[in-house]
């Protein structure tokens, strides 16, 4: 009976330490590896708000099909991962951060000198085109259309800025990773301006009622949209705009009215 | 005491007896080939790619033998090749720079080799 106990806490040590238990031959720890070696589940981890791999706030997701050629990543598997094998094209920038300075496939692994753990390969391709997305709504091509609403009275006079990004893609594949250097405008420039926020993201915030265009460039790739900003439109009936509560919502009021001002068939 | 040390004596002899591998069963993770075009074992690799190998060592009558390998690379800057933790029949081969190398996987005493090539990187 000691020896079971013993034997339990010994298997319960192994597998908070190693992650799993191996054997030469097996699917190492099984459910939840993605790693070549199947010993390690590597997750890919946004370097910013604009990269399309992370939505909102999140800033971990599972492996992406393909990152944008110069496009800053990073990856965690519970343990430092090396790009040793990429030196002449990758460059650490903080621990498990990247940059993706040529296309192809390369390999990140996990090192346990002077043994690897396991490895994980990453597509990496040039970017042909752009779109542009709001919120979570998904890229389209060519125009687009947004509504947004701008409330009565003195608490809504602000619209406030509507979180937008640029994302690459080639082939019909979003390419993730944060990409920098964009160059962003709108017209008429009286109607919004396009910042760039701490978090790497962008957000463009808009100064008036009206319609206008956004457009983005970066490397040759262009991606342009419409939008439109309705001066009557209130989403939540009532009289929240004449009580103190309408303060409140004057804050919800910077928010994009995404479902309903997206065009999705025409735009198509 | 003389009987267990004869049997200890025929043991031993019986490990020191066990036959060499006839052959080694190389398998690469995923669609990599490992097959050249002389039926050595060759194959290509991206400059920062890696791949997974499994070296299986086969008896005369190609059944996998319980026999650890070991692994080395003729041009380290080239390529670099780690075993995987744990086990003593993967390893993993990181692409480093263009150039060629031979991979020889040992074990008792039978060796053999994998010829990889690393193109230069396309930018």
């Amino acid at each position: 009976m000691d020896f079971l106990i013993r034997l339990s806490v010994f298997t319960a040590a192994a597998v908070a330490l190693g992650g799993c238990l191996e054997y030469d031959g097996g699917d190492g720890c099984g459910g939840g590896a993605n790693g070549i070696a199947g010993n390690l589940e590597f997750q890919y981890r946004c370097t910013s708000s604009n990269d399309p791999q992370c939505e909102g706030s999140l800033r971990s997701a599972s492996m992406p099909a393909a990152v944008a050629q110069g496009a800053h990543f990073g990856l965690s598997a519970g343990a430092p991962v090396s790009a040793k094998a990429i030196e002449t094209v990758g460059t650490g920038l903080d621990r498990n951060e990247f940059v993706a300075r040529a296309s192809g496939t390369f390999g990140f692994v996990v090192l346990a000198e002077p043994e690897a753990v396991d490895g994980i390969r990453i597509t990496v391709t040039r970017p042909v085109s752009l779109a542009i997305e709001v919120s979570r709504m998904p890229a389209r091509e060519g125009s687009l259309t947004w509504s947004v609403w701008q409330g009565p009275g003195p608490q809504r006079t602000s619209i406030g800025t509507v979180p937008i990004r640029a994302v690459a893609s080639a082939n019909g594949v979003r390419l993730a990773g944060t990409l920098n250097d964009f160059e962003w405008g709108v017209e008429p420039p009286d109607l919004g301006v396009v910042h760039a926020r701490e978090d790497g993201g962008f957000e463009l915030q808009i100064m008036r009622a009206g319609s206008g265009r956004i457009h983005v460039s970066r490397g040759g790739l262009v991606a342009e949209a419409s939008f439109e900003v309705r001066e009557d439109e209130v989403p939540d009936a009532g009289g929240d705009a004449d009580t103190s509560e309408g303060g409140a919502d004057a804050g919800d009021g910077g928010d994009l009215d995404a479902g309903d001002g997206l065009d999705a068939g025409g735009d198509q | 005491m003389k009987r267990i040390a004869l049997l200890a004596i025929g043991l031993l002899a019986l490990v020191g007896c066990k036959p060499s591998p006839e052959r080694f069963s190389l398998t690469a993770h995923g669609d990599q080939e490992l097959a050249g075009e002389s039926g050595a074992h060759a194959t290509s690799l991206g400059e920062g790619n890696l791949v997974l190998i499994r070296a299986e060592p086969l008896d005369g009558g190609h059944d996998p033998m319980d026999l650890c390998v070991t692994a080395v690379s003729s041009n380290p800057s080239a390529v670099e090749v780690r075993r995987v933790r744990g086990q003593c029949r993967s390893f993993i081969v990181m692409a480093r720079t263009s150039g060629t190398a031979t991979l020889t996987f040992e074990a008792r005493e039978h060796r053999e080799a994998l010829s990889v090539t690393v193109p230069p990187l396309a930018e």
